[in-house]
């Protein structure tokens, strides 16, 4: 009877505080190994780093054989939100891992026009190509400002 | 004078025991006014029922409504858990903490001790990236947030001596760059060496209070930082919130202090910072918006 009455106090004087601090935690460490923003997550890093999920840029790029031609994701967003929306881009930008990064690279080589059709049309001619996105964060030195890649760019094979 | 003792016993009256549901009403309201400047569809049994615990009070105090308004909330944060920021968080939290009381016998106390520990948390969390940034402990952080962010454009030009076209051409920039992607191109910004020390100043400034406000609420001793720890609380508050209003955190830590707050004149100054926030809150940034846009205005 003590002993329940004692598990009862300390959930309802605990399980809250508990709750916050396990939720702190998950988010530093996830900020610290797949480069979540530092201002989500409920981790209280906001107003802490530069890195902010809207001063963040994805890049992509399709390589093929004779040569590389950027996209610039921001323009598909505005352009052809059915392809990429504004949700989907904020939270790949956020919480850019590897499997977030493949998806949305899938999505843009399975519906994006331009990109389909180049692949489309490196496959028929038997080269190679694949596109790379790779996430970056906003830095500043007191003087410029400059990106950094969060992480190696990522390959996406439809 | 008059007019003074009229708003104590006013705010008196508001206090009147059982402190517990004034706080259950406020956090309510709270509840359905937070987060409509970012509508999204999920938020809408929560407001619906925040709507019904306001129009029928009998629901404030039941326990099945607190646990309907913890499910909203629990679901809404796990739908939207990268996007939300900090204290959308805590409102969840807060939301938990008081299902949790309305359920317990002792209503009161558990909103206290929780109260004080959501706070000292949050601010020792919020402390520890500081450090673990490192942009805070060199000024970058607040020195491009001066140059960029068009809500501190205030402290920019108080503080660092810039323009409010210097840090329009600053922004401007940084749009471009981000949005044609150009990442291999470092871009120059506008400052002043003013600027930088005083992003200095304010970094060690918010370190500290932000340090103080987590140990007073964490620990019970030293007993005279425990002793301080509201007063603490409402320095970060008004020297913060003036240079950069955040209505929704405000609101939810002053709702919080109340219920934990030492005595009851402390009370009273958490209840009247909470019920004048919408005036004092947006009072510097609107002076200054007037002066510069009227009196410094050249056509």
């Amino acid at each position: 009877m003590s002993h329940n009455y004692s598990l009862l106090k300390l959930f309802k004087l605990g399980a809250v505080p508990a709750l916050m601090s396990a939720v702190a935690i998950r988010q530093i460490v996830l900020v610290h190994t797949v480069g979540l923003s530092p201002w989500h997550g409920g981790g209280y890093g906001m107003f802490a780093s530069i890195d902010r999920d809207e001063r963040r840029v994805v890049t992509a790029q399709l390589i093929d054989c004779n040569h590389t031609q950027d996209f610039a994701l921001q323009d598909i967003v505005a352009d052809s939100p059915e392809v990429l929306g504004p949700e989907a881009y904020t939270h790949v930008s956020t919480f850019p891992t590897t499997a977030q990064l493949r998806r949305v690279g899938r999505r843009l080589l399975d519906s994006d026009d331009q990109i389909a059709e180049i692949y489309a049309a490196n496959r028929e001619q038997s080269c190679r190509s694949e596109l790379q996105l790779q996430p970056w964060r906003l830095t500043y030195d007191g003087r410029a400002i400059a990106y950094e890649p969060l992480s190696a760019p990522v390959e996406v094979q439809p | 004078m008059n007019l003074i003792k009229r708003w104590n016993s006013w705010l008196h009256h508001l206090m009147e025991p059982p402190l517990y549901l004034l706080i259950l009403r406020l956090t309510t309201i709270l509840l359905l006014l937070h987060g409509i400047d970012h509508w999204v569809w999920t938020m809408l049994p929560e407001k619906l029922l925040a709507s019904a615990m306001l129009i029928y009070p009998k629901l404030i105090r039941n326990r099945w409504t607190w646990l309907g308004m913890s499910l909203c909330l629990v679901v809404n944060n796990l739908w939207h858990w990268s996007r939300l920021v900090n204290h959308e968080y805590i409102y969840t939290y807060w939301v938990l903490v008081c299902a949790i009381a309305v359920w317990s016998s002792t209503p009161e106390k558990i909103l206290r001790w929780n109260a004080r520990w959501l706070i000292g948390i949050c601010f020792f969390f919020a402390t520890l990236w500081k450090f673990l940034g490192g942009e805070y402990l060199d000024g970058s952080f607040l020195h491009l947030t001066f140059l960029l962010d068009s809500r501190l454009a205030m402290g920019a030009v108080l503080f660092g001596g810039l323009d409010l076209a210097t840090l329009a051409e600053n922004r401007q920039i940084f749009e471009t760059m981000q949005a044609s992607a150009n990442v291999f191109d470092p871009q120059e910004l506008a400052t002043t060496p003013r600027m930088a020390t005083a992003s200095m100043v304010l970094s060690y400034w918010t370190i500290l209070i932000e340090g103080l406000v987590a140990a007073s609420f964490l620990l019970t001793v030293p007993r005279w930082l425990y002793q301080k720890r509201d007063w603490l609380l409402l320095i970060f508050v008004l020297t913060t919130y003036a240079v950069i209003p955040v209505l929704g955190f405000g609101a939810l830590l002053m709702v919080m202090g109340l219920i934990q707050a030492k005595n009851s004149l402390i009370g009273r100054i958490y209840l009247g910072l909470l019920i004048f926030m919408p005036v004092w809150m947006p009072l510097p940034q609107g002076i200054f918006w007037v002066i510069q846009n009227f009196l410094f205005h050249h056509p």
